[in-house]
């Protein structure tokens, strides 16, 4: 090898080995030196962070129809600086959106970044637009609230913001139940920005929220507030309120209270219609609740149902002078006379011979001033002065006798007065039945599924289960036992008795029906009343033999008649009437057996 | 003569046949290969099945999205107020004076 040779094969293994070396020391900085850095830009470039929003859970009635569901809605963004043509992206979207040019011309011109273009849009619209796959126009779906229903029931769902927070009524009280899971993941990145092929080792699955199945039924709901939304026509009351409640079970049928509003529609709704009188505005009940004195008095031993006392008309208890609503004295009266009269003078004789630790005491086992417990967002307490407090007056132990100076909500009333139905067991009033949380996979469809709620019990296991899910049945809660079951008999009878005898306009055909009608003026601050105004009310139960529910109608401002016998008993014989018809109950047996004789 | 020089001849002087060394170096560069195929099958196959499923959990999510919209679509369709304004213009009425007939069970 000649020396020229031999210095060009030296040089060669020079500038390789020169090579190898730059390499290494390449390597050495991109490796060890710069990792840190080099590595966490990569990650910055390739990775985002994917928010995924599992849907809320779902409401149905007790039969297993929807009430509150969910609906996807699309909303479009662009980055216009990436748009790789703006008149033919205007042109395409124009199309697809139903928007003028114009619009979208002022949009897409925008300087900014991710521009909103359209929100709101049906799931049909979103997917067209999604699938025209145009350059930096991103259609993305989310969850939306959806009531089917509309209105009904409105006061008892509540509704939900475009936060996605509930407020009010179930969707309030269950929020943290209801809430969807939301999984923020994150994820690499292709030049497409799509997600990496390579990075599955997590598939994001988040939890939807825990589906309800309420006692409420979608029928007796909207009868309910049929028969409300016509007795305010026909008697020019401003406001009202039913409620439906299954004595044996506290279970809520139905709960209605107008004027109402329409969750899908919150935003233009003024704020005061969201709250729900039935369980939030407490009043004075009036004459209804000599229904809890008569059974204060009777439990107590107090009286008998044949005991008597003068009712003069009119007489002074405590420093005040009391009189019965017509100022008529009824002489000799026993205790169905008293119902039956609806004598202001007779249950402040009752209460005053009770003395005010024993009334107060059986009022407040039957609940007045504490809330019932119901899962309803914002119930009130209601307001009940006894003798210990420093406001209570002498003669409150006579107004409070005939349900007035105390407050209470129209559920408290009814909870009450069912326990006289069931035989003095006072129930938790409840609204939800059932809670399943859903594993995540498993869309249940309990209107199909063949198992439905159709009795009073919810049992467990009474609907479908997808594999994976998990059923919670509510069992019904004994709030207490104010009375005894022979006490509760008694008065019962007594109340039927009293229908009987004066307030026909709540008599069903067929079946025998107990209650007690109301009438009460309306408190105003300053310690007077509303004159003319009242509040209307009848509470009832039937049949008599085995009650199947307990409904007040409570009407506030009525223009034709200022009293409870005229505007709510007709309302309550026309809704039993038709609740008798729907759930199947049988007249009593000698209306039958006498109607069957006729033919 | 430098020590590349001589270390080229010392493997001349070895005497070892070249067609050894041939074989050494395919089997090294069929291994490379082989190695290189098998890394790219299963990179292929990784990017497949990381495709598939992502194409599923987006197909999945559809299906979650039109189930949930379709029973609300249905829902919404058979509604209270709408069965009542169907069943009203069937000239469907409200049931009235119910018939209840007693049956003797016999016992």
């Amino acid at each position: 090898m000649s020396d020229s040779s031999r210095r060009r094969l030296v040089l060669l293994v020079f500038m390789q080995g020169l090579v190898v070396i730059l390499v290494i020391a390449q390597l050495i900085r991109l490796q060890i030196i710069e990792h840190k850095r080099l590595s966490d830009q990569a990650i910055q470039d390739h990775s985002r962070r994917q928010v995924l929003k599992a849907p809320r859970g779902q409401i149905f009635d007790r039969n297993g129809d929807l009430l509150v569901g969910n609906s996807t809605r699309y909303e479009i963004r662009t980055d216009p600086g990436s748009l790789s043509s703006v008149d033919r992206t205007v042109n395409s979207l124009s199309s697809a959106l139903g928007m003028p040019l114009g619009d979208l011309r002022v949009a897409l011109g925008k300087s900014q970044t991710n521009v909103l273009v359209a929100t709101e849009l049906p799931m049909t619209v979103g997917r067209a637009i999604d699938k025209l796959g145009i350059w930096a126009v991103s259609a993305t779906p989310y969850w939306r609230r959806a009531y089917p229903e509309g209105s009904l029931a409105a006061h008892v769902l509540g509704f939900v913001t475009v936060e996605e927070k509930g407020y009010y009524g179930v969707e309030g009280y269950y929020e943290a139940s209801l809430r969807g899971q939301k999984e923020e993941v994150p994820v690499v990145v292709d030049v497409w920005l799509g997600l990496s092929p390579f990075d599955f080792r997590h598939i994001p699955n988040p939890r939807p929220g825990t589906d309800l199945v309420l006692t409420i039924d979608r029928t007796i709901q909207a009868l309910t507030e049929g028969e409300l939304a016509r007795a305010l026509a026909e008697t020019g009351a401003q406001s009202g309120t039913i409620i439906v409640l299954d004595p044996h079970t506290g279970d809520i049928l139905a709960m209605a209270s107008l004027p109402a509003f329409d969750p899908n529609a919150y935003p233009t709704t003024p704020a005061s219609q969201f709250v729900n009188p039935a369980i939030s505005m407490a009043y004075e009940p009036g004459s209804v609740f000599k229904i809890l004195t008569m059974a204060s008095a009777l439990q107590s031993g107090t009286v008998q149902p044949d005991s008597v006392y003068n009712d003069m008309g009119c007489s002074e208890m405590g420093g005040q002078v009391i009189c019965n609503w017509d100022r008529q004295g009824h002489g000799v009266s026993n205790m169905v006379d008293l119902l039956a009269y609806s004598s202001n003078v007779g249950a402040a004789t009752l209460s005053t011979r009770m003395g005010a630790q024993t009334f107060y005491r059986h009022l407040q086992a039957f609940g007045i001033g504490t809330p019932s417990g119901v899962d309803l967002q914002g119930e009130a307490w209601g307001s009940l002065r006894v003798q210990s407090d420093a406001d209570w007056h002498e003669s409150d132990l006579a107004t409070h006798a005939f349900g007035q100076g105390l407050s209470a909500t129209p559920l408290q009333m009814v909870v009450a007065v069912a326990a006289v139905a069931n035989d003095g067991i006072m129930m938790r009033p409840r609204v939800v039945a059932q809670m399943i949380n859903r594993s995540g996979d498993n869309d249940l469809d309990l209107k199909h599924s063949q198992a439905k709620i159709s009795s009073g019990d919810f049992l467990p296991g009474s609907v479908e289960e997808a594999p994976g899910d998990q059923v919670e049945t509510a069992r019904p809660a004994i709030l207490g036992s104010p009375i005894s079951a022979q006490v509760a008999h008694t008065l019962v009878e007594m109340l039927a008795q009293a229908v009987e005898r004066e307030v026909p306009q709540a008599r069903v055909p067929g079946y025998r029906i107990a209650g007690k009608t109301g009438t009460a003026q309306i408190p105003v601050p300053g310690g007077y009343y509303d004159d003319p105004w009242t509040i209307a009310s009848f509470i009832g139960f039937g049949p008599v033999r085995d009650p199947q529910f307990v409904i007040l109608v409570k009407l506030d401002r009525p223009t034709i008649s200022p009293y409870g016998s005229t505007t709510a008993a007709p309302v309550f014989q026309r809704l039993a009437a038709r609740l008798f018809i729907l759930r199947g109950i049988a007249p009593d047996d000698n209306w039958e057996l006498a109607s069957l004789g006729a033919r | 003569m430098n020590r590349l020089s001589k270390w080229a001849m010392h493997v001349k002087r070895a005497g070892r046949p070249s067609w050894l060394w041939a074989v050494r170096l395919a089997l090294i560069v069929a291994m490379a290969v082989l190695v290189a195929g098998l890394y790219l099958a299963q990179a292929s196959q990784m990017s497949t099945t990381g495709r598939q499923l992502e194409s599923m959990r987006e197909q999945h999510d559809q299906l979650k999205r039109e189930n949930a919209e379709l029973l609300y679509l249905i829902s919404r369709d058979a509604n209270i107020a709408s069965l009542q304004q169907r069943s009203a213009a069937k000239g469907l009425v409200p049931a009235e004076n119910i018939v209840y007939l007693a049956v003797n069970s016999g016992e």
